[in-house]
């Protein structure tokens, strides 16, 4: 038997090698858009940063409405150092940004991490280095003709959590598991310990059965044991019986 | 303690601090309780049990099985030793690649230069603004005046390997992309030859281009040729599904996209510290050939795959 209820989003069966299935839920356009927004202003931070640097290096005779220094000779002279710090930082964060952080930070740039998404491989293996270097390569592809056209594309009509980059790569983009708040009625460990075997069967019997109850039945048989059984855990009477249940 | 809770606090304890750092012990318990973690999960699905353990136990199956079945760490180091060594291999394997994407780049040169030779007002048409600008100085610079600050190969290392990484990854647009990069910068290449012909000084051209050129016009062909190869991917995938070719394409030529970003960090040093020096004709030219022949034995040594 899967797992119960129908998912609410997109998700990919995988395998593992001990051969059981487990469904990783594949993130939507709309995550990957803010993730990307978020990344998008990560990037701006170095550029900024490498820019006012660059001003500050500039001699202060230059006057800031040409940006032009005159050499020993006389001639015209472009403020070099700077411009040549800015371009390389502009080239490093546009090409290294993704590839590195997704190598480094398993799979999860910042902007990524920031909504619980991560990059995997096919069959939910962690990225690897020549992965995250094809799939953001390909970022340029994707990002035909106009923002991420096609990558959206893409993602609307292969329906598999991949833009063209991550078909390259092999990869995809998954949600992370949050994971649930445990019910505040949930009874320790040690509390389950105090149980006899047959009250545990007992709540088992009825954690089976209860789809096939009435759902008047199902709630008498429901309360009557959650109390019974928060009595003698020395618990008060829980609200939401077979939540109690379940949780035990 | 059940396996699962045990399970998720070793999880807990690497993802808080880093491997190296959790007990060697504890690590060595991980495929252990991760096995019996799986047939927990398959004995509990069949069972029916609340669909809240379910979900937890799926979420363990998953953390453990990414952090047991992980690559082995990327060292840069070490990763662009190999680089080194798989590229040549790479570039001969993709030897048509690399004819046709040189086929292409000398097609557009030709027809750029032979356009601007019939017609020299095409050159406002065919050449970039930036280049047209200063294109009555630019071509007749001759190297003394030619500014030989070394820190200008910076900017000839970031052009040229964005043209050379851009040309890689369009040939996943069927090559189009790739086609159209080469074609262009060829008829630049072709319209700036006639122009230094016609207004410029072919010596002053030749010097400061001699030392840099061939590693840098190959370099950007060995890149394209890997975007050539992922177009043939997915225009012949031959058996496989197109995705399928893509992605083994894809991957298979990723080392001539990165050893020809390599090659250009080189090409840059150069251009930017020997191309402007003043020297004679002959000794620029030497320095290119030496660099080429150097390149060339590069490219054929090393292993076959």
């Amino acid at each position: 038997m899967r797992s119960t209820a129908a998912p609410l989003h997109e998700v990919s069966t995988i395998e593992t090698p001990e051969q059981i299935q487990v469904d990783l839920a594949l993130a939507g356009v709309g995550s990957r858009g803010l993730a990307y927004l978020v990344d998008l202003l990560w990037q701006i931070v170095p550029v900024v940063a490498a820019g006012l640097l660059a001003f500050a290096l500039l001699p202060s005779n230059v006057r800031p409405d040409h940006l032009i220094e005159t050499g020993a000779d006389g001639q015209p002279r472009p403020p070099l150092l700077a411009l040549a710090l800015l371009s390389a930082v502009i080239f490093f964060v546009n090409f290294g940004y993704f590839a590195l952080f997704e190598v480094f930070y398993k799979g999860q740039s910042p902007g990524k991490r920031m909504l619980g998404l991560r990059v995997v491989r096919d069959g939910g293996y962690p990225i690897d280095g020549r992965s995250a270097l094809v799939r953001n390569l390909l970022r340029a592809v994707d990002f035909l003709p106009v923002f991420y056209f096609f990558g959206m594309a893409a993602l609307f009509i292969g329906r598999s959590g991949k833009r063209i980059g991550d078909y390259a790569a092999g990869t995809c983009v998954v949600r992370e598991h949050k994971p649930s708040k445990v019910p505040a009625t949930a009874p320790s460990l040690t509390a389950v310990g105090l149980l006899s075997m047959a009250e545990r069967s007992m709540v088992a019997e009825f954690l089976t059965r209860r789809p096939g109850m009435s759902a008047d039945a199902r709630a008498r048989v429901g309360r009557v044991l959650a109390d019974r059984l928060a009595a003698r855990l020395g618990q008060p009477s829980p609200p939401d019986p077979e939540r109690f249940l379940e949780a035990l | 303690v059940s396996t699962a809770d045990r399970l998720a606090s070793i999880l807990d304890s690497v993802a808080s601090s880093s491997l190296r750092r959790v007990p060697r012990a504890s690590l060595l318990e991980l495929p252990e309780l991760y096995r019996r973690l799986v047939s927990e999960l398959a004995e509990a699905r069949s069972r029916g049990v609340p669909s809240e353990h379910l979900v937890r136990l799926e979420a363990l199956v998953v953390r453990a099985h990414a952090l047991l079945y992980a690559p082995i760490p990327v060292r840069l180091g070490r990763a662009f030793g190999e680089l080194l060594i798989v590229f040549p291999a790479a570039v001969r394997r993709s030897w048509r690649h690399l004819a046709l994407a040189t086929a292409l780049l000398v097609g557009g040169c030709s027809w750029g230069y032979l356009e601007v030779d019939r017609d020299p007002s095409s050159a406002a048409i065919l050449l970039p603004a930036a280049l047209q600008h200063n294109a009555e100085e630019s071509f007749r610079q001759d190297a003394k005046t030619r500014d030989g600050d070394p820190i200008y190969g910076v900017f000839y290392f970031t052009n040229n390997a964005r043209v050379a990484l851009t040309a890689f990854a369009l040939g996943a647009t069927f090559g189009v992309g790739t086609v159209l990069v080469l074609l262009f910068n060829g008829v630049t290449l072709g319209a700036t030859l006639a122009m230094v012909g016609m207004v410029g000084s072919p010596r002053a051209f030749f010097s400061f281009v001699l030392p840099h050129g061939g590693l840098e016009l190959v370099s950007i062909l060995i890149a394209a040729a890997g975007g050539l190869r992922i177009a043939e991917g997915l225009l012949r995938p031959g058996w496989l599904r197109r995705r399928e070719a893509l992605l083994r394409t894809a991957r298979d030529s990723l080392p001539l996209a990165l050893g020809a970003a390599a090659l250009l960090v080189v090409a840059g040093l150069v251009e930017g510290w020997v191309s402007p020096l003043r020297m004679p004709l002959a000794a620029k030219g030497l320095i290119g050939g030496l660099i080429d022949v150097a390149l060339c034995a590069y490219l054929v040594s090393g292993r076959s795959s």
